[in-house]
């Protein structure tokens, strides 16, 4: 029922409904964003206990940052954004451990990953795949999940991420270089 | 077209994963945090509109005060307050009894004070006009 009441209206209408003071009109925006963002942000944590306190520290900071919106980028974008800047600060703050094979880049070679992944059923196939987002970096975690999950182009995740687009690109493929080696290792193991 | 390939594989990969649920309790206790922040914030603009008023109250008092004795310091009019008291009452109540209101002092003063009851009219409608735009309210 939600979603097709949703349906009839867009963001903007929900926005200007919280601007006038209907603060459950937010809840539609949550409920539009809210599984998207669980998903990019459980990635980079790996615990959906502290996915879901950042998650809601982010629409908190949306809510309350409302007003800032202009209107200028789309509101998907402006969002992303503070959850991008909001998970990498938490991750500071509360001193998520992860491990980075920064290191030895250089010498990881531009491969594809194995024909053999195909073979392969759905859940060793995640397996295999959260393990190599392990070894990233948790902002390159981010930069593919928006990429991969939530299907962001490059010009948005550069307005995200407030890098430059050539930046976005050369980071895109570190990563994917990385994802790469790393899948054929855990399926070579 | 095999880092096609490639891509579409780590594309396929991530297509793979299932987007995540959230726990049953997870919007009622955000949307109970937002009207907390809701109320926070409407606490915060309150306090800031009472500061605001403060602010042009006592603006006005300074005009008050201040224009009138400009006005008196131009016009060059000394007022002379005698240092011994037993005098006090009985010079102030002949200084009262022997006051000429000059007509242009007069008109200013009026001009001042119509000026300032304008200002608070004004101050009283735009900050009405404020709450109604920018206010939360909570519906039940």
């Amino acid at each position: 029922m939600r979603q097709k009441v949703m349906a009839a209206f867009n963001d903007h209408y929900y926005i200007e409904r919280v601007r006038a003071g209907d603060i459950n009109a937010f809840s539609y925006i949550m409920s539009h964003y809210q599984r998207m963002v669980l998903t990019v942000v459980i990635r980079i944590v790996n615990n959906k206990e502290d996915a879901e306190d950042i998650t809601q520290e982010i629409f908190v900071k949306v809510f309350k940052s409302l007003d800032s919106f202009k209107g200028q980028s789309e509101f998907s974008t402006w969002l992303y954004r503070i959850a991008y800047n909001t998970t990498l600060s938490e991750i500071r703050r509360k001193q998520i451990s992860f491990t980075s094979f920064e290191d030895n880049l250089a010498l990881l070679k531009d491969e594809e990953i194995g024909e053999e992944i195909d073979d392969l059923d759905t859940e060793e196939k995640i397996r295999y795949l959260e393990e190599a987002l392990n070894c990233l970096h948790p902002e390159e975690k981010l930069i593919i999940s928006l990429f991969y999950l939530n299907d962001q182009g490059i010009e948005e995740i550069s307005k995200i991420t407030n890098l430059s687009k050539a930046n976005v690109k050369v980071r895109l493929h570190r990563i994917r270089k990385k994802l790469n080696s790393e899948i054929n290792q855990l399926m070579a193991k | 077209m095999k880092q096609n390939e490639n891509k579409d594989r780590l594309k396929e990969l991530f297509r793979q994963i299932p987007q995540e649920e959230v726990t049953p309790s997870f919007e009622l206790n955000t949307m109970a945090r937002i009207q907390q922040e809701a109320i926070l914030m409407q606490k915060k603009k309150k306090s800031r509109s009472v500061l605001f008023q403060i602010f042009w109250i006592a603006t006005g008092i300074i005009a008050l005060l201040g224009i009138p004795a400009l006005i008196l310091g131009l016009l060059d009019i000394n007022i002379t307050v005698p240092s011994y008291s037993p005098y006090i009452i009985s010079l102030i109540t002949k200084s009262l009894q022997s006051i000429h209101i000059d007509p242009i002092t007069g008109t200013i003063g009026f001009s001042v004070l119509c000026l300032l009851s304008v200002n608070l009219l004004i101050r009283k409608f735009i900050h009405k006009k404020q709450q109604s735009q920018n206010g939360m309210y909570i519906e039940s």
